[in-house]
């Protein structure tokens, strides 16, 4: 599992996850996922087109991030899951807290 | 495809999870079961553990589980796991408070969610003070585009 971190400014965080989100894939970036998105406190894009899975505790790390920006006035969105991904974003009701899109402009253009 | 099976006994420690689902990925692959099948097989396989582990067992560590996944074909499997843990029926626990989700108490009950909702049926018996729990997955329809 590997985070990257492709924008981080004070307008802006925008990060890209690849791997398996699963226990083991959180144990590895879980804590720095949160350094870099949620206590930073700016509107978060969280690029998922590289994850192949997605399991409970990979959906907590999510939704963890988006209840603390919450509690900041501001939200994260995610950009590109993959079907299955996709699949397990809505069955969990994640896409209700964290929008989902296609495209890192249109994930732009929502946090404006 | 030859049905096969893939089977593990393993402690109630959620480390065992580094190997196990490496491992269980590989078999699916060798296998070539199809993509949804396989996603569903590691989410179940990954949820039905860890929730022996923190619920049944109660965070023991050292306490035994027996998983087994029978491969009928690529599209088709059962999966069965068992515990001598606490009687717990992961058909039983609420959904999470989705409404809550931004704002409530920490979200609870995913992990049974997701395979409630994923796999074809979850059924579960209580024999002999051991939980059973067996999950049926075919392939999920995606929406297309």
């Amino acid at each position: 599992m590997e985070l990257s971190i492709i924008e981080s400014n004070d307008t802006l965080t925008h990060v890209a996850l690849s791997g398996r989100l699963d226990a083991v894939g959180v144990q590895q970036v879980g804590t720095r996922f949160q350094g870099v998105t949620a206590s930073r406190g700016k509107p978060t894009i969280i690029d998922l087109s590289n994850v192949e899975f997605i399991a409970s505790l990979g959906l907590g790390m999510l939704l963890s991030c988006a209840r603390s920006l919450h509690g900041r006035g501001t939200k994260a969105v995610i950009v590109n899951p993959q079907p299955l991904v996709a699949k397990a974003l809505e069955t969990a009701h994640m896409d209700s807290v964290m929008p989902v899109f296609r495209s890192v402009q249109e994930a732009e253009a929502a946090l404006k | 495809m030859i049905p096969s099976t893939f089977t593990r006994s393993l402690l109630s420690d959620p480390r065992e999870l580094e190997h196990i689902l490496p491992e269980l990925s590989v078999f699916l692959g060798q296998h070539e079961v199809e993509g949804s099948v396989t996603y569903v097989v590691e989410l179940c396989v990954e949820e039905l553990l860890l929730n022996a582990m923190t619920h049944g067992y109660r965070g023991e560590t050292n306490r035994p589980i027996a998983l087994r996944l029978e491969l009928h074909d690529s599209r088709n499997a059962t999966l069965d796991v068992e515990d001598e843990g606490e009687s717990f029926d992961p058909r039983s626990t609420p959904d999470p408070d989705f409404d809550g989700m931004l704002t409530g108490e920490r979200v609870g009950g995913l992990g049974l969610h997701l395979v409630r909702s994923l796999a074809t049926s979850v059924e579960y018996k209580r024999l002999e003070n051991r939980n059973h729990v067996r999950v049926r997955i075919i392939p999920l329809p995606l929406a297309q585009g």
